[in-house]
């Protein structure tokens, strides 16, 4: 609207402005038709008043067609004859008329008749006329192109603002999606980084930031060999991995913790995304996984074994009973005390007591006995192998702790160890039971195996110790209330607390590989705390021995029992 | 002695000028011919005019032939009364002076207006003059053209004369130069009545001017040769010019110098007596 009434204003201003232009214009000329009539004047009248009549036509021509806008010039004698005449052709659009008198000769005088067209001028002021329209249309389109210009770009404006408001959406969601990414990566337990073509780590997630104690903005953008040198290894086959778009995988990749064998699996999964080359390695901890394979690997072993001893146990037995039975029926078959034994003496003459003496001077009646207590023991050990073989399911009674002791002892003492790592003979054994000590209700086998598995690792510790002094295994047993406390002591090497804190981890060992699993203590403390409630502790110091403290309730269950019940019932 | 050494350097002077007229006469022939012509009329003007007819006696003279124009009446004729122009072309009263002066020339050819060989002048007035015969005149304004113009000074004054009016018995006179000037003049009343050749007073009759009087017939205009001319150039000029109302060509060539010209023809000096007659009256009336 605005636009609208300028453009009027413009449009009156300058039509205004074009009639005063034209009566000025027009005022000029006219003023201009006087100046030239006069010089016309003067200059016909030079050649009149010297009868120069011959040239007064041309001269009248001459000026006709070379003076612009001249209409019409008339030279005319006093008596009427017309001395010079030029005439345009045409008629004149605006004439403007003008007349002189030239006086000449003796008489009269010429007249000079000078017709001056203004329409030039009325042509130019239409034409400034339709200029000034055409300007004014250009004015005008223009200011409508800017106006127009201005609301499209206040449109465009309101468009890039949706624009950007759906960018900041997209935005919003990108980042919600790499915080969820991110979120997935870092839940992820195993190890993840992500690598460009250049082997630039583009991902670290949170677990590899665990496990290497970087955090992810210190490794991204690095080399990851720099990160990892290990990776330097990897390197060919993350290039073969991107290259072919095959994941590339690695299976029980060694490596040392803190002197601690780790396993890993690394797997280098190519990314064939158009937008990002490279690839992503997961690094996942197998050590637990392999060390459960060997472990179940080496159960099998000893299932097998285990079934092997049992059957040549029992086959062993049969034999070792006639042993044992007819050594006891000997000696009481030579015995004279028996009256069967003297009624068939006597009756072949024989003197008996002269033979039981005979017997003892030569010392026979000393090896029967002798092969009596060797079958016995023989058969004890076996009992004791198929028993602990046995692995019946748990079953609740109770039972001597003291007793399960002096067995554990004796199975200890007869355990066939094949490296030769200790003489278990060579150990001295103190005893100091409560004699008072309550039967304790637990699964036997159970106990027997965490005890076992004690005091071997005592003289395991011993052994690998070397000293002057006795090797000693300290076998203790409290009353405590409702607890009965076991102690198993020894004067070996001791441990340092960061092995002490270890040491009812899965797996966690300190024997040479291939002598221990690092479960037997983990699998003692699951017997004792999960299974029988009770509580099983260490303390030892470097240099000072080690001792096992076990603590059980007296009344207990196989079923999972909290420990305050277990109290309470005792 | 003192005889034979004269003798000698007289053959000398002898052999050598019959030396120097040979290498004249060698030059001449290698020199252009000039055609001389009267100034009438500018410069330009008249050079157009005659140059058709110089290029064709170039052509039938196998020579160049130059147009010339006096500087004025009286140089063109010393011009051709010294023999430097091969031919020239003169008017009546000029070819008359010409001969009284430097002697007869060879005649070549006079124009022929219009089928007429000879011309004649006219006193002639505007309507409002209040002028109707030669002897109303007295006591009236009269234009003449050029002093030694044949018909627009000489042969009316002798007119006037002859009607018993002297300039003094004039009211005014003037020389205005051109027949056409004098025309102009008398029809814008500047004068009463003035003196023209036939061709003007043909042109400007049908606005309006009147013959007052007209002329006894003089010869055309003429073309004559050098003294010294050889006859055979003569003959052979007179030939071409005779000829050239005989072919399309020629024709276009005489109309080139004047519109109203249809044919060169044979002249001779007697027909300029008449005018020869009035110019001898006139002197004796003190007008030359």
């Amino acid at each position: 609207m605005g636009l609208l009434l300028f453009m009027g204003v413009l449009l009156v201003s300058t039509f205004v402005l074009l009639e005063e232009q034209q009566e000025r214009a027009l005022r000029m000329a006219t003023e201009n038709a006087q100046d030239d009539l006069q010089f016309m004047k003067h200059m016909l009248s030079d050649s009149l008043q010297q009868n120069n009549f011959e040239h007064l036509d041309g001269l009248v021509k001459s000026w006709g067609r070379h003076v612009r806008d001249t209409q019409e010039l008339k030279l005319t004698a006093a008596n009427g004859f017309v001395l010079g005449h030029f005439q345009r052709q045409g008629p004149a659009t605006h004439p403007y008329r003008l007349e002189a008198t030239i006086p000449y000769s003796y008489q009269g005088e010429a007249k000079l008749l000078f017709i001056k067209d203004l329409g030039n001028i009325d042509a130019n002021i239409a034409k400034l006329r339709w200029k000034l329209l055409a300007g004014l249309a250009l004015i005008g389109l223009v200011l409508w192109r800017i106006a127009w210009l201005s609301f499209y770009r206040k449109e465009k404006a309101l468009a890039l603002d949706q624009a950007n408001r759906q960018l900041r959406e997209t935005a919003m969601q990108l980042e919600t999606t790499r915080a969820y990414l991110r979120n997935v990566f870092d839940s992820m337990p195993s190890i993840l980084m992500g690598v460009d073509t250049q082997g630039r780590v583009t991902i670290w997630n949170k677990r590899a930031e665990d496990v290497y104690g970087l955090s992810a903005e210190t490794v991204r953008g690095r080399p990851c060999v720099e990160v990892l040198p290990d990776a330097a290894a990897c390197l060919p086959d993350l290039r073969a991995a991107i290259d072919s778009g095959e994941p590339v995988r690695f299976e029980r990749h060694l490596t040392h913790v803190d002197g601690i064998p780790h396993y890993s699996e690394v797997v280098i999964y190519p990314l064939s995304s158009e937008l990002e080359l490279g690839a992503v390695i997961r690094i996942e901890d197998i050590t637990q996984r392999v060390q459960m394979e060997q472990l179940m690997l080496q159960s099998e072993k000893m299932l097998t074994v285990g079934g092997l001893a049992a059957g040549m146990a029992h086959e062993i037995n049969n034999p070792l009973s006639g042993v044992l039975q007819s050594s006891q029926n000997i000696l009481r078959r030579i015995s004279p005390e028996l009256p069967a034994n003297r009624a068939i003496a006597d009756e072949l003459g024989l003197d008996l007591d002269a033979m039981g003496r005979f017997l003892e001077r030569r010392g026979i009646l000393g090896f029967l006995e002798g092969i009596r207590e060797a079958a016995g023991r023989a058969s004890r050990i076996v009992a004791d192998m198929l028993a602990f073989i046995r692995r019946s399911t748990a079953e609740f009674s109770p039972v001597s702790i003291n007793e399960i002791l002096d067995t554990v002892v004796r199975i200890s003492a007869n355990d066939y160890d094949l490296k030769k790592t200790y003489d278990f003979k060579k150990i001295e054994i103190v005893r100091e039971y409560d004699p008072g000590l309550s039967p304790v209700s637990c699964d036997r086998t159970e106990i027997e195996q965490v005890l076992l598995n004690l005091i071997k690792n005592a003289a395991h510790a011993m052994a690998e110790q070397e000293r002057h002094g006795a090797q000693r295994i300290l076998l203790r047993t409290t009353d405590e209330g409702e607890w009965a406390r076991i102690e198993i002591e020894d004067n070996g090497p001791g441990m340092e607390e960061a092995v002490r804190n270890r040491v009812f981890e899965p797996f966690f060992t300190t024997k040479p590989i291939g002598m221990g699993t690092g479960l037997g203590l983990s699998v003692s403390y699951y017997i004792i705390t999960k299974q029988h409630n009770g509580t099983i502790s260490v303390e030892s110091e470097p240099g000072m021995g080690t001792r096992f403290i076990i603590r059980l309730p007296y009344v207990s269950s196989p079923q999972a029992q909290p420990p305050a019940e277990c109290k309470s019932g005792h | 002695m003192r005889l034979v050494a004269r003798h000698a350097l007289t053959i000398f002077l002898i052999s050598l000028s019959t030396f120097s007229q040979t290498a004249a006469a060698v030059d001449r022939n290698d020199q252009p011919l000039i055609l001389a012509v009267h100034p009438y009329l500018p410069f330009q003007e008249l050079k157009q005019r005659f140059q058709p007819l110089a290029r064709y006696l170039g052509r039938i003279l196998g020579k160049r032939v130059l147009v010339r124009i006096g500087r004025d009446y009286q140089e063109h004729l010393t011009y051709v009364g010294k023999d430097s122009a091969d031919i020239a072309y003169l008017g009546p009263a000029g070819y008359v002076r010409l001969v009284k002066k430097y002697g007869r020339k060879p005649l070549l050819a006079r124009l022929e207006a219009n089928g007429k060989p000879v011309f004649h002048g006219y006193l002639v007035t505007n309507p409002g003059s209040g002028v109707d015969d030669i002897h109303s005149l007295r006591g009236k304004r009269f234009a003449f053209g050029d002093p030694i113009s044949t018909m627009s000074h000489l042969v009316p004054r002798y007119m006037l004369l002859q009607a018993g009016i002297d300039v003094d018995d004039l009211a005014d006179y003037q020389f205005l130069g051109s027949h056409e000037n004098v025309a102009l003049a008398v029809l814008s009343d500047a004068f009463d009545a003035g003196a023209v050749k036939e061709e003007v007073m043909q042109a400007y009759r049908s606005r309006g001017l009147k013959v007052v009087a007209e002329s006894p017939p003089f010869s055309e205009h003429l073309f004559v040769a050098r003294a010294n001319a050889p006859k055979a150039f003569i003959d052979q000029v007179r030939k071409a010019l005779y000829g050239l109302s005989d072919t399309p060509q020629g024709r276009v060539i005489l109309r080139s110098i004047k519109p109203s010209v249809t044919a060169l023809v044979p002249v001779k000096d007697a027909d300029y007596d008449n005018l020869r007659e009035v110019l001898r009256q006139l002197k004796e009336q003190g007008v030359e």
